[in-house]
């Protein structure tokens, strides 16, 4: 019971489920990429693409599982901590403002629709057209 | 230089304030206007710009639309009028800086900037985006906005300035340039340059027209100044000329100032000089010596509060009243001395000068005044001297006299006078032979001319007779100079008067020839007895001579009394003479004494000279007296009576009278002699003589026996009287007073016991001489005394520790150890002094050698030699208290 109630209190942390989803994306230059990269990207580091598509990252609404997940595998942090780093580096005019959106759903179609966009899924299967290579 | 400064000075004023003005109003005023309303643009801009940011955070974090944000930001990086973008989020009530634009602003920074108007601020609130974003506008944006904005119209004022600044150089160079030349010729020609032309470049005719009026004045003037300079010149070397005279005239006066000046500061005199009040108005080096007070404070003083002493101020007034009235001073130009007074108040003796001089109508008084002191006491001394001189010439007693060259006296002391019976007027100047008409004149003359010539003068003596007096002298002579530079010779004569001199000379060559006669009749009459002992001492050894045996000892048992009679009376003569000889009182039964006295002549005089002894009131008498001396006394008196006495009689009369606690005696030696002629009595009393030397001849003797009896008489306060006629008798008187002990009514039979013998006495003899221990044996053996004999003193005390005896008689000097050192080592042995007395046994017969053996802790003294009825007596005293110890 003592631990089932640790790993409850543990599971509202993101960081502890330090796991990257399937990266789907669109257009991407290059490829394939390493979760380091990934994790980079996702951290708001890079802006561009090689093919010189603008790099724009698509997440669940910050209060959504997703939103969480990625923070703790990106930020090994909170959701709250990972959306106040995007803000703090958008507002340095570093990069560009994430995407945010509803579902799972509305990602993939929101990447199907925009060159250089890429999301993280964890529920849905991922469309072979928009499949990411990883080493 | 001057012409920029009249210049700038022209050009400042109304161009200064114009550029003044329009700097302030171009540079300053409009773009601070400028500046504030852009400032107020851009605040409005940049509320506008925050308010869109935090309304797009927000809704970014309430609605997840983060569209707008990406386009905002990139814009605020971009912005050149702002400054910095933060974003502040809140977490748990804590305002904490996520972001800035651009990095790097800290919140310190922020704090800062609040207080600026460029800073706004705009709240968030959106989800979980609770907080602000705050933005500060750029100041340097704001400036280059308005210099911007200002540069047209800076430029625009440039050009104006430009313009006005040419326009007034122009003026200047026309107008303004001329006008100051005019004026700087002018200025010129009132300070009296004329030496340039009045040549103003212009082209106005006015300025022509001054120009050519000034040039004309310059002429006018230069034109006078010419003439004014020829008047000055002859004026110049006149006023040169008056100079030069002016100044020789007063360097001459100088000159004689100072040598006036001179004259009296280095005077050796103090120089006063004093007014009519008597106010001093000159006073040099010497009088500021002199008088202690300086210049400066003498002068003005009145000379009877500075330097006349009070008890001539009186007549010092009066004289000056005097002479201010009649015009007469007696004390003016007159030497004389009196007296002045010091700053200390002293007073000294000074010779004072005074004179008058008239300097214009004023009379001043002029004193020269000199210090007499050391001169003064200089004479005094020196007369003290002269008097001390003469008092000690005069004094001197002996015969001085000085002459000159010319053999004058110039001097005579008083002693010379008085010899020479001279006054002193009737001698000097005059010559020995103008003043004495002797028969040495001659020969003196002749000395003291060889004594000028240079010879020495040995003293010669010379008999001079005055009243049928004559006096020895001893004269002498010799040159004496007087005086360093110039020295004056004089013949110095000397004369000393010998006449006493010469008698005590004679006395001495009697004296030496009465003493020698004295020491040949010593050897005469030591010689005589000691012939007689050799002699008949040798006879006593010769067998065939038996029977004359008890004449030979008798006879030189008589020579040696009486030569120990004669060294006695050496002796008791040399004592006498040194002051030396000495009374022993004690007690003395008279009656004994008179009793002793016998006729000393028995065994050499034949019985035609009868003794007779006449005593009076002498009986049970016992007097304090020394019975030795007075012994020897009547002694003397009787020898020299039965000596000189062929036949007849020698009487002895005593007399003795009571006087209360003294007894006096009376003694009268008188014989029927040759007796003594006038003309001797006097010398017999002296010592070494006697009537005359034919005597000791006849009688034999030394001479010294009367002279001993005078010499123990004065001892016992007494005096010898001589009664005597020639071929008739002598008699000797004297009398004498002693200390009276006892008298009794009739004299005790004296006891007279048997011959004693002396068997009971053991006696010690210390003697390193063996004719003595001889003598000694001889004398004790008719005795039996137990004598033993020891040879030195060492031995001696080896004898006493070893026994004991009754009596020790110690030889003093012998070599090794004498009796001195003997007595000092058996005082050392226990008891031995305290049952043995020590004797010593000596040649040495002063009596202080007495007081000397007795103490060192002999017990008593006996002299050598030493006859058998003195030792008999020795020994019958120590048998006496041998016997009262054992009984």
């Amino acid at each position: 019971m003592r631990c089932f109630i640790i790993l409850l209190a543990l599971g509202w942390n993101g960081a502890l489920f330090a796991q990257m989803g399937t990266p789907v994306g669109n257009d991407l230059d290059p490829v394939p990429l390493t979760e380091t990269e990934l994790k980079e990207i996702f951290l708001g580091n890079k802006s561009i693409w090689d093919n010189n598509n603008p790099v724009t990252v698509v997440l669940t609404s910050s209060d959504s599982e997703g939103f969480a997940k990625v923070a703790g595998w990106a930020l090994e942090a909170g959701a709250f901590e990972f959306q106040k780093h995007w803000l703090s580096i958008v507002f340095q005019g570093r990069a560009n403002a994430p995407v945010f959106l509803n579902s799972e759903e509305e990602v993939l179609a929101y990447i199907r629709g925009h060159k250089g966009a890429i999301g993280l899924l964890y529920t849905l299967p991922v469309p072979p057209e928009l499949t990411v290579e990883t080493p | 230089m001057k012409f920029l400064n009249s210049i700038i000075a022209r050009i400042w004023g109304p161009f200064g304030l114009m550029a003044v003005s329009l700097l302030l109003l171009v540079g300053i005023y409009i773009p601070n206007q400028q500046k504030g309303t852009l400032r107020e643009f851009q605040s409005a801009e940049l509320k506008e710009l925050v308010k869109s940011m935090a309304i797009n955070i927000s809704v970014a974090g309430k609605y997840d639309d983060w569209t707008r944000l990406t386009e905002i930001f990139a814009d605020i990086s971009e912005r050149p009028s702002l400054e910095f973008a933060v974003l502040l989020l809140e977490f748990n009530g804590k305002e904490t800086l996520v972001a800035s634009n651009p990095p790097n602003v800290s919140m310190e920074a922020v704090r800062i900037a609040r207080s600026n108007d460029l800073f706004v601020e705009a709240p968030i609130e959106g989800g979980i985006f609770q907080g602000k974003v705050v933005i500060l506008g750029s100041e340097a944006f704001l400036s280059s906005e308005t210099a911007r904005l200002n540069f047209p119209l800076v430029v625009a004022m440039a050009l104006v300035i430009t313009a006005v600044i040419l326009l007034y150089f122009f003026f200047l160079r026309g107008v303004a340039l001329p006008l100051q030349a005019v004026q700087g010729a002018a200025e010129r020609i009132r300070e009296g340059d004329l030496s340039k032309p009045v040549d103003i470049d212009t082209n106005i005719r006015e300025l022509k027209s001054m120009n050519m009026a000034l040039d004309g004045l310059r002429n006018g003037l230069l034109e006078q100044r010419n003439t004014n300079l020829a008047l000055t010149k002859g004026m110049e070397n006149e006023i040169q000329r008056q100079t030069k005279d002016l100044r020789k005239t007063l360097d001459e006066l100088q000159d004689s100032r100072n040598l006036f000046g001179n004259i009296i500061e280095s005077a050796l005199d103090a120089m006063v000089i004093a007014d009519g009040q008597s106010r001093i108005v000159e006073w040099n080096r010497k009088a500021e010596q002199i008088f202690g007070w300086s210049r400066e404070e003498a002068l003005g003083q009145k000379l009877t509060k500075l330097i006349i002493p009070q008890i001539h101020r009186d007549n010092h007034d009066k004289g000056m009243s005097n002479y201010h009235a009649t015009g007469q001073g007696p004390a003016l130009n007159n030497l004389f001395e009196t007296q002045a007074l010091r700053r200390d108040g002293t007073t000294f003796d000074i010779e004072l000068y005074i004179t008058t001089v008239k300097i214009g109508k004023e009379e001043v008084f002029s004193s020269f005044i000199r210090d007499i002191t050391a001169a003064k006491q200089m004479s005094q001394d020196l007369e003290r001297q002269r008097e001390l001189n003469s008092a000690l010439l005069n004094g001197l007693p002996m015969l001085i006299t000085l002459k000159d060259e010319d053999l004058r006296y110039t001097f005579v002391n008083d002693s010379a006078l008085k010899e020479l019976k001279q006054n002193r007027s009737d001698m000097i100047g005059k010559r020995e032979n103008e003043v004495f008409d002797t028969d040495w004149v001659e020969d003196s003359m002749k000395r003291d001319r060889a004594v000028w010539n240079g010879e020495t003068d040995s003293a010669e003596e010379k008999t001079l007779t005055r009243g049928g007096v004559s006096s020895h002298f001893l004269i002498g002579r010799y040159l004496i100079s007087v005086g360093k530079e110039n020295p004056t010779s004089y013949l110095l004569t000397y004369g000393f008067d010998i006449s006493t001199l010469k008698a005590v000379q004679r006395e001495l060559e009697s004296a030496l020839s009465t003493k020698n006669e004295f020491l040949a009749t010593v050897s005469h009459e030591i010689r005589t007895p000691l012939h007689s002992i050799i002699v008949l001492s040798e006879l006593l050894n010769q067998h065939d001579r038996i029977d004359e045996r008890d004449e030979f000892s008798q006879n030189i048992r008589s020579s040696s009394r009486h030569l120990l009679n004669m060294v006695n009376d050496i002796l008791d003569f040399s004592k006498a003479s040194a002051q030396r000889l000495e009374l022993a009182p004690a007690d003395m039964d008279v009656t004994e004494f008179t009793d002793g006295l016998i006729r000393v002549d028995k065994d050499q005089r034949s019985s035609e000279v009868s003794f007779i002894k006449d005593i009076q009131g002498c009986e049970g008498v016992t007097v304090h007296a020394d019975q030795t001396r007075l012994n020897q006394v009547l002694q003397n008196l009787l020898s020299n009576a039965f000596k000189f006495t062929e036949k007849g009689e020698v009487k002895l009369q005593i007399i003795g009278v009571r006087k209360n606690d003294t007894f006096s005696m009376k003694f009268a030696v008188s014989d029927t002699g040759i007796g003594i002629s006038n003309e001797n009595k006097k010398k017999v009393l002296n010592a070494f003589e006697q009537g005359n030397s034919g005597i000791a001849r006849k009688f034999g003797g030394t001479g010294l026996g009367l002279g001993i009896v005078s010499k123990l008489l004065q001892l016992m306060d007494s005096e010898l009287v001589l009664e005597s006629q020639l071929n008739e008798g002598t008699t000797f008187r004297f009398e004498v007073s002693f200390p009276l002990i006892k008298q009794q009514a009739s004299a005790s039979p004296t006891a007279h016991t048997g011959p004693p013998t002396f068997q009971s006495i053991k006696m010690l003899y210390v003697e390193d001489m063996h004719p003595n221990q001889m003598v000694m044996k001889a004398m004790c053996k008719p005795w039996n005394v137990d004598l033993t004999i020891a040879s030195s003193g060492q031995e001696a005390i080896e004898r006493c520790k070893q026994e004991s005896f009754d009596v020790v008689l110690l030889d003093i000097q012998m070599p090794e150890m004498d009796g001195i050192e003997a007595i000092k080592v058996l005082q050392t042995i226990d008891n031995f002094m305290d049952n043995t007395p020590v004797h010593a046994f000596t040649a040495h017969a002063e009596s202080e050698d007495y007081e000397r053996f007795l103490n060192l802790g002999f017990s008593g003294v006996l002299t050598k030699p030493l006859t058998p009825d003195q030792l008999r007596e020795f020994l019958l005293t120590h048998l006496k208290h041998e016997h009262s110890d054992r009984h």
